[in-house]
């Protein structure tokens, strides 16, 4: 369970608690990203994955435990603020904003996302990450008229555009084909190479071994495996959570 | 920001022949000495323009829907009658206060529903609603206040630059009407309006990416109150004699849901728009002696423009702008030059254009961006941002793509000129 960095994390979190009524949905997870990494973070519904995303995010508040990004707590911030630190997320079901055209879409998050940098333009700005995932084509339709694939790829691109350190993506590549699939990982990868860290949420183990450098396992809330992606996934835990106790 | 993007010169040299010669007409009707009556109607249509504005900038652009406009205006009604009846203020000091006092009550409501609860939806509409005949209660139970009786307010000094009462308050109006316009249309086009409209949309979402929404709700509230609340003190003068169910009837908050909507409550011209086509046809089926009939055809036009323009005029005007305009246009030369009065020609004018603006495109020449996006990946989108999704629409697309695009060379290259 251990990583072999040595330099600080990036992100770097510490005992979080987060309960509904009496169900421990996440319950007491260490968890640390590293600038530039890859993580994969995974387990069986109901594992806490959502929930740790809507923690970090700041959509949910902790109720025990420290996140550090940068060194900056983030625990008690507002959404909006630990936006503003270059923290960014897409939704597993995409959340576009209905009325607003593609375009219009990634130009409000480029108003506003991390402090810095801060953008010279906005609409070039803009242009530049619609190009980056391949929306260009249909910058100017509304959200409705395009296709899911378009609307993951516009969750990507408005994620994007709020200039982020740490994106987590929220089983971003679920539902694709196994065209759009391949499109989706290479862009993952692309992303990961322009300095972003980023922590994928995905059920797809193909996606996850495809990308990852490290995987985070959990289940019941807990950490039950983390490290080298292969050797997580052989771990009598990790085999127990997700086929049950026969195939352990 | 750059302010040739917000203010690019064409529209605003448009915008400021209109205000110049707007400016002017009271002398030119002290000269030529057309009905006196015009400049009266042209207040209450600033009036209204004000006011829905006001309330659009809060409930159409951050899609927060007020019940509560009464709030600020009776608000700002009671301040400028209060002010000036009680203490002998001048006119004009006291419509700043009255802003003050709406902003006030704006700020107060806003920390109200967005801090202490985070109410929305209908909850927050109710909410509002209850704000407005609270305070109204309040008013007409105390003594200090009003009591019950009502308050008739007196002659208020002005400077005398502006005129008769008639001319003072078409200049004070027009310029309410310009300043809450202006700070429409800047809104729209600045990061504090995207902010809004993403609000409007998914304020979870919004606050995702960044936008403070509690910090932009309670400033649209804010403005959105002092400006209904200034409005409204300027119209104690009209109205002249004070009572809580002028200040604070649901009648002000019905007329700028109404106008918005029927205008469209996604651009900043909306509000302008309803406001003008609702008051010149409440003016008109008054002078004919039909004000009951008023309300149907203020009902037929509201069900009209929730079925078949789900974007407002403006939406639909802002896709296809010439062949209204020049409907417009005809109808009130046509009637005019028949010689009927302006305002009535005016009503006809925009009868015309309101029934070219319902012509499905179809039936009109066609012309090359109706067919925008027509050769994009997903096929039909027209992209005019206007959130427009009405079923005329979705019939015209189809229509557009099979017979418009093989005979139309220029079609193939998108149009990026937003």
């Amino acid at each position: 369970m251990s990583t072999t960095q040595t330099s600080t994390a990036l992100l770097s979190c510490h005992g979080l608690v987060k309960t509904f009524g009496g169900l421990h949905a996440v319950d007491g997870v260490d968890f640390d990203l590293y600038e530039g990494e890859i993580r994969g973070l995974v387990g069986p519904n109901g594992s806490g994955k959502s929930t740790m995303i809507n923690v970090l995010s700041g959509h949910l508040t902790l109720d025990d435990g420290q996140i550090r990004l940068d060194g900056v707590a983030t625990e008690r911030l507002q959404p909006h603020r630990i936006a503003e630190l270059g923290m960014a997320r897409t939704y597993q079901i995409p959340r576009p904003f209905g009325t607003l055209t593609v375009r219009e879409n990634v130009e409000v998050a480029a108003h506003f996302g991390a402090s810095e940098p801060q953008p010279d333009d906005v609409h070039d700005e803009a242009q530049r990450w619609l190009e980056f995932v391949g929306l260009a084509g249909v910058a100017d339709e509304l959200p409705d008229t395009i296709t899911l694939h378009q609307r993951k790829l516009l969750e990507l691109g408005r994620a994007l555009a709020t200039r982020p350190r740490v994106l987590f993506l929220d089983e971003v590549l679920a539902g694709l084909n196994p065209r759009e699939l391949a499109h989706g990982i290479d862009l993952v990868r692309r992303i990961g190479s322009l300095g972003v860290s980023i922590v994928v949420v995905e059920h797809l183990m193909r996606v996850i071994l495809d990308l990852c450098e490290h995987l985070t396992v959990l289940n019941f809330g807990k950490v039950i495996a983390q490290g080298e992606p292969e050797a997580c996934l052989r771990e009598d835990a990790v085999v127990k959570a997700y086929l049950g106790d026969a195939h352990a | 920001m750059n302010l040739r993007r917000i203010f690019p010169p064409r529209v605003v040299a448009v915008w400021l022949v209109i205000y110049v010669a707007l400016l002017l007409l009271p002398t030119v009707q002290g000269i030529t000495g057309f009905p006196l009556y015009n400049l009266i109607f042209l207040y209450l249509v600033f009036f209204w323009i004000t006011q829905a504005t006001s309330w659009n900038i809060l409930s159409g652009y951050s899609g927060y829907f007020s019940f509560g406009q009464a709030a600020f205006y009776g608000g700002g009604m009671y301040t400028t009658t209060i002010l000036g009846s009680r203490y002998d203020w001048d006119l004009l000091p006291t419509l700043p206060v009255a802003a003050l006092v709406g902003a006030g009550i704006a700020f107060l409501t806003g920390l109200l529903v967005f801090r202490l609860r985070k109410l929305s939806g209908e909850i927050f509409a109710l909410f509002t609603l209850a704000v407005a005949l609270g305070i109204g209660a309040l008013v007409q139970n105390w003594r200090v206040l009003d009591g019950g009786r009502g308050i008739v307010l007196g002659q208020l000094d002005y400077p005398d630059l502006l005129g008769d009462t008639t001319e003072m308050l078409y200049y004070l109006g027009l310029t309410l009407a310009v300043i809450a316009l202006l700070a429409a249309y800047v809104v729209q086009r600045s990061r504090f309006g995207a902010g809004l409209f993403a609000i409007r949309d998914d304020e979870k979402v919004a606050e995702a990416i960044g936008v403070p929404t509690f910090r932009y709700k309670m400033l649209i509230f804010t403005v959105s109150g002092a400006l209904a609340a200034a409005s409204g003190g300027l119209h104690a003068v009209q109205v002249g004699f004070i009572s809580t169910d002028v200040g604070f009837g649901l009648r002000v908050a019905v007329f700028v849901i109404l106008m918005s909507v029927v205008g469209g409550r996604r651009h900043w011209f909306g509000p302008l728009l309803g406001a003008v086509l609702i008051q010149t046809v409440t003016d008109r089926m008054a002078g004919a002696g039909y004000a009951e009939a008023n309300q149907i055809v203020l009902a037929a036009v509201l069900i009209a423009a929730t079925l078949f323009l789900r974007g407002g005029i403006s939406a639909r005007l802002v896709e296809r702008p010439l062949p209204p305009v020049l409907g417009f246009v005809l109808g009130f030369v046509g009637t005019f030059v028949a010689g009927y009065p302006a305002i009535t020609a005016a009503a006809w004018g925009m009868a015309v254009g309101l029934v070219v603006l319902f012509v499905p495109d179809r039936f009109l020449p066609q012309r090359r961006s109706w067919t925008r996006g027509g050769s994009a990946p997903g096929g039909d989108g027209d992209g005019s941002g206007a959130g427009t999704d009405d079923g005329i629409e979705d019939g015209h697309r189809i229509e557009g793509d099979e017979v418009i695009e093989p005979s139309d060379p220029a079609s193939p290259t998108k149009e990026t000129g937003r």
